[in-house]
């Protein structure tokens, strides 16, 4: 398949969309699963700058891509902790919005 | 000759996926009714795929695409669903208003500030991306970092576990 | 001749690849095309002939054509788009479904030379693409504003996300007898009589894929995302004409891919006692396609506790087990490997 045979900037910019875009749908979204959704962008991100920077620099290959591997474990693992929480939020409070989920101010 | 050929044409492939990632995350961030953010959070996980096979990884990509679209979106569309946030607009309201604002300027800010610095001072890099076989992978998960592997599935067993305590329905009656 | 001959050597390989591959699709797609209507006129007869009854007769000899009537009644139909449907996801979900599929079929090795792109990561390609079936029946459910669509959407998510491990589980063992994820190198590996194909090695495993075949294709005893006496059609109640063509198109081709896997993980694919070739390749998995067939019209419809216990209960720890013991097996007896020609990665 085609390499593309570019700086390692050009990935790294890929992965720096992603973060700026999960901070803004993070600070942005009312519903706790749309910030689930932001938060999956931002471990995309992450993944991204860490599988090229190990793959376009003399750092260790193997080691970028299995802590590509691991982040993505990582992510399905705080999907499904997030998910069990959301069940157990909806349960107490009725609702997902965050702007309902006050107990400190009643 | 067609060194230069494959050269445009991974260009070309890279942009395509820059603006599947970009369109996507745009969509997913934007998007009042959820289901349709699900579907761009989908379509960027396919932008990041393709990136993962111009970094001559085929592994990664066909990894992300079991986990990422086979597992968690799908976990997210039962989010969606269990708790009964897409109907009335939840994300309805000032569309431009104060808010919009500052998360927009809190989304700018690490992308204004972190996108100079690695075109001005560029890590030193080779020109195309190593290519790693599933064996050293293998090898490697086994071999050297094999206390990373199991602590892995020990976070995922943990999860596993925490999440069908946390969700159970515990009637004492 | 000549002149034919010099032009096709000074093409650059970048674009024989890329000639390659849209020849390839155009096959598969024809394949397709041939397997759906052959299933559709072979799944009618069968089941005639399990209920003791002739199956269509009318159209053609012995019926023959009776497939190729109902397809073009499909494609003329006009599509109707219900006026309380989300209209983008309505009509995303049936393509989602389709696409996926042709790139399923480009990793199975037909014959030896004729395989559509001989990934090293067969396996997990086919796994991967799998799953998008998965979003597809969601965004179907969802889209269609139908209570019996959206249960028939969670339970298809439900049952095909579950199916899935005990698959990847039973390939796993294969993958490591083998020492490979290529489906090249596995049937490679295997011989040309039955005792020598993988199923005599990975019974356990067989009979596990056997189960998950039906649970990831939707197909009686475990078809209740499209429960027909029950839901009305599940996810696809919504829909007619094209979109549910596609969705049938779909379905038939996922089984034809399961079938054409299972022949080439346990059954030795292209390998037979005398001439190697697509034909061994094209029996074996049209028995076991037969075999889904016949399997549909014989056991009643499973419930879904029932079918899930069976997953989570049965098929996952009988998975795990038997890929201990291949694990096991493959350090201590290298010896009986080796009988039976497994380089391996023992």
């Amino acid at each position: 398949m085609p390499a593309l045979p570019a700086p390692l900037a050009l990935y790294h910019f890929a992965a720096i969309v992603l973060l700026g875009m999960g901070i803004f749908g993070l600070t942005r979204r009312k519903t706790l699963v749309g910030m689930l959704i932001s938060v999956e962008l931002m471990l995309n991100g992450a993944a991204l700058s860490i599988a090229a920077s190990a793959g376009l620099t003399p750092a260790s290959t193997v080691l970028g891509q299995s802590a590509t591997l691991l982040v993505m474990g990582l992510a399905a693992a705080e999907a499904t902790l997030v998910l069990a929480m959301i069940i157990v939020v909806y349960r107490r409070f009725g609702s997902t919005r965050t702007a309902d989920l006050t107990t400190l101010q009643e | 000759m067609t060194d230069t050929i494959m050269e445009y044409l991974a260009y070309a492939a890279y942009g395509v996926y820059l603006l599947i990632i970009i369109g996507g995350s745009a969509v997913a961030v934007l998007e009042k009714n959820l289901v349709r953010a699900f579907i761009g959070l989908i379509a960027t996980l396919f932008g990041v795929a393709g990136m993962y096979l111009l970094l001559q990884s085929p592994f990664l990509a066909f990894m992300q695409l079991l986990i990422y679209i086979g597992a968690v979106a799908v976990l997210i569309f039962f989010a969606i669903m269990l708790a009964d946030s897409r109907s009335d607009g939840d994300e309805a309201g000032l569309v431009f208003g104060k808010k919009f604002i500052r998360a927009a300027l809190a989304g700018l800010l690490p992308i204004l500030l972190l996108t100079p610095p690695i075109f001005v001072h560029p890590a030193s890099t080779e020109l195309l991306p190593d290519v790693v076989t599933v064996a050293e992978i293998g090898k490697g998960l086994m071999g050297e970092y094999v206390l990373a592997f199991e602590l892995i599935s020990i976070i995922l067993l943990v999860a596993m576990a925490g999440g069908v305590f946390l969700a159970m329905d515990r009637r004492k009656k | 001749m000549q002149e034919i001959c010099t032009f096709f050597e000074n093409i650059p390989p970048l674009a024989l690849d890329v000639l390659w591959l849209v020849a390839v699709l155009i096959l598969v797609i024809a394949y397709i095309t041939v397997c759906a209507l052959l299933l559709v006129y072979l799944e009618r007869k069968v089941a005639g002939f399990v209920q003791r009854r002739p199956g269509p007769y009318e159209v053609g000899p012995y019926g023959i054509l009776q497939s190729a009537c109902d397809a073009v009644k499909l494609v003329v139909k006009q599509i109707i788009k219900p006026a309380h449907v989300d209209p983008g996801l309505y009509f995303l979900a049936p393509i989602l479904s389709f696409f996926p599929v042709l790139l399923l079929f480009l990793p199975l090795p037909f014959s030896r030379l004729l395989t559509g792109m001989n990934v090293n990561l067969g396996i997990l390609l086919v796994l991967a693409f799998s799953g998008i079936n998965v979003i597809a029946v969601l965004l179907a459910g969802v889209s269609s504003n139908n209570k019996f669509g959206l249960l028939g959407a969670a339970r298809g998510v439900s049952q095909s996300v579950a199916y899935e491990i005990p698959l990847l589980l039973s390939t796993l063992a294969i993958a490591m007898m083998t020492g490979s994820l290529s489906f090249t190198e596995i049937v490679e590996g295997q011989g040309g009589w039955p005792w020598q194909w993988n199923i005599i090695l990975q019974p356990v495993a067989f009979v596990i894929f056997i189960f998950s075949m039906f649970g990831e294709t939707n197909r009686l005893p475990f078809d209740l995302p499209e429960g027909e006496s029950e839901l009305t059609g599940g996810f696809h109640t919504e829909y007619s004409g094209m979109g549910f063509g596609l969705f049938f198109l779909a379905e038939y081709a996922n089984m034809v891919v399961v079938c054409s896997i299972a022949t080439a993980l346990f059954l030795g694919g292209y390998k037979g006692p005398f001439l190697d070739g697509p034909w061994w390749f094209l029996a074996k998995s049209w028995t076991l396609l037969f075999f889904m067939l016949w399997v549909r019209f014989t056991y009643p419809r499973i419930r879904f506790d029932q079918m899930l216990n069976l997953n989570w209960k049965w098929l996952l720890p009988l998975g795990v087990l038997n890929l201990l013991a291949t694990a096991f097996a493959m350090k201590f007896f290298p010896v009986v490997a080796n009988f039976f020609g497994f380089g391996g990665a023992a």
